[in-house]
């Protein structure tokens, strides 16, 4: 139990209900305009979250409203090992955890999951990209060898 | 990821290496439309450059074979505490001496004593050489290259004068001969402006171009006695010259031992002129933050050879300087303002002659003429 402040009830796409510090609702700027607007007070309905993602999303907010805000380099180390283990997640979590932190707006979870993103695919060759995450390939092998031929340098 | 909506697919790919973002073009017509949007090159320029490590940078160096052809190598430090030298381009020239510009959002210029201006991007292995220009009894005096922001173009100037303008020609009569000619990327063709300022330089070197101004240091012929030293701005977007005022405290020094050079987007003066004692020198680096104001950092050492170091690339607290000492070579060192404490920093695979070093950052901008 936290000392003060009130709680605010978000409630998932699946209909479950959590309760959550003020202050960690607030990492969210599309909670926080809610809170505001004082339309927080019977709970609020998140259509486009469910259960198991809100539950991560709450989870990153507590830890980082709880993180102490110093220049302490082994605090800010702790963190960044914390968020990397929080992001070793299946793809299609990892995927939602975007979506819901785009939806959101909670800045620091979109650019956390947008990075790991970002590394997954860096080293990926088109063929890899299209199959993980089955894309379509609409040109022609003649276009196709067009545009490899253009950007040889970064096929070798 | 055909279902992810386009911010977050715009979020994702401004993060990746141009090597990468290059390979992804062959996925389909959709991400080759997005990459090479001149809107997401320009924001994934950005975000690198904010992210990068702020020391990180570009060498240049020039290889003469018998034949009379040469080549420049482009190698990149992408991180100047790992330390390590990666050639990203050879570009061939035909044999001269080379100036090569400071890296501009990822392209560079270069040109050679007898012509051949040429733009490249070395990440991506591209490269133009712009028209010449038509200056027949006309020599070339400075050469900058720049990005102008609101129109989304580089920019190349070129100050020109009469080949028979003698040393001892007075400076207002010299100026009234300038030729200020000016190559929009893309545009194809030199435009000469009508403009004409009534200054000289002070050295023949090109201007420093920072925060979409190039600058250079000017001296107005003074009857009275030594010249008159100031600085002249030109705008690259609206094209204007303008002067602004040196710091107080350099106003009445001798300013051939001041030079400008770019910092983190801005523009600084560099004074070496400074022996503390006998052991100590300092250098004072003024940053230009605009309206006249201008804040001073100080580099003071024992016994390093400062007089012939560079400062190169600036990240906040830290200054990457670059010197060379005959008979022992190029070496790097990082100095850090806030403990005022050096450290030598060693990068491997630097070539073994004379170089050039910039900081840069990698991007996917085109080069055409």
């Amino acid at each position: 139990m936290s000392s003060s402040g009130r709680k605010i009830i978000l409630k998932s796409s699946d209909r479950e209900s959590f309760e959550v510090d003020e202050a960690v609702a607030l990492e969210s700027q599309t909670i926080k305009h809610v809170i505001e607007d004082d339309c927080a007070d019977n709970g609020i309905p998140l259509p486009n979250v469910t259960s198991k993602i809100l539950a991560k999303v709450i989870e990153y907010c507590k830890k980082h409203v709880e993180a102490p805000k110093t220049d302490d380099r082994t605090a800010e180390d702790e963190l960044k090992s914390w968020d990397a283990d929080f992001v070793k997640v299946d793809r299609a979590t990892l995927f939602d955890l975007i979506l819901a932190a785009n939806y959101l707006h909670i800045k620091g979870l979109l650019d956390l999951t947008c990075q790991t993103v970002a590394d997954m695919i860096k080293g990926m060759t088109p063929e890899e990209i299209r199959r993980t995450f089955n894309m379509r390939d609409d040109f022609t092998p003649e276009e196709e060898e067009d545009v490899r031929r253009e950007n040889q340098w970064a096929f070798e | 990821m055909a279902s992810i909506p386009s911010p977050i697919l715009f979020d994702i790919l401004v993060r990746l290496p141009i090597k990468t973002l290059a390979r992804f073009k062959a996925l389909n017509k959709l991400c080759r439309s997005f990459i090479t949007d001149p809107d997401f090159i320009y924001a994934h320029f950005k975000s690198g450059a904010k992210k990068a490590n702020d020391l990180c940078l570009l060498l240049s160096c020039i290889e003469h074979h018998r034949n009379l052809n040469s080549v420049i190598h482009f190698l990149t430090v992408r991180n100047v505490d790992d330390g390590f030298a990666v050639v990203e381009y050879s570009a061939p020239v035909s044999f001269d001496f080379y100036q090569v510009l400071p890296s501009c959002n990822g392209l560079v210029c270069f040109y050679g004593l007898h012509g051949g201006l040429h733009v490249c991007n070395p990440g991506s292995k591209d490269i133009v050489r712009l028209p010449d220009i038509d200056a027949e009894g006309f020599r070339s005096l400075s050469c900058g290259f720049g990005f102008d922001e609101m129109s989304g173009k580089f920019k190349v100037i070129n100050f020109l004068e009469p080949q028979e303008s003698d040393l001892f020609m007075d400076n207002n009569l010299k100026s009234s001969k300038f030729r200020i000619e000016i190559f929009t990327m893309g545009n194809n063709s030199w435009r000469t402006i009508k403009c004409h300022p009534c200054f000289s330089f002070l050295h023949h070197e090109p201007p420093v171009f920072a925060g979409g101004f190039f600058y250079w240091i000017t001296a107005d012929s003074n009857p009275a006695g030594p010249p008159r030293f100031s600085i002249v701005s030109f705008d690259i977007g609206n094209e204007n010259f303008e002067a602004i005022s040196p710091p107080e405290a350099v106003s009445e020094k001798n300013w051939y031992n001041l030079y400008l050079v770019e910092l983190r987007g801005e523009l600084c003066l560099v004074d070496l002129d400074y022996e503390l004692d006998q052991d100590r020198k300092k250098m004072d680096i003024w940053m230009f933050k605009g309206n006249n104001n201008w804040v001073q950092a100080t580099i003071v050492h024992q016994s390093e050879a400062i007089d012939t170091t560079r400062p190169v690339a600036f990240n906040g607290e830290e200054i990457l300087l670059h010197g060379f000492i005959r008979g022992k070579g190029h070496y790097f060192n990082i100095y850090n303002l806030q403990t005022g404490c050096f450290r030598e920093v060693r990068i491997q695979g630097i070539p073994s002659g004379f170089f050039q070093a910039s900081h840069h950052v990698e991007s996917l901008f085109p080069v055409e003429h």
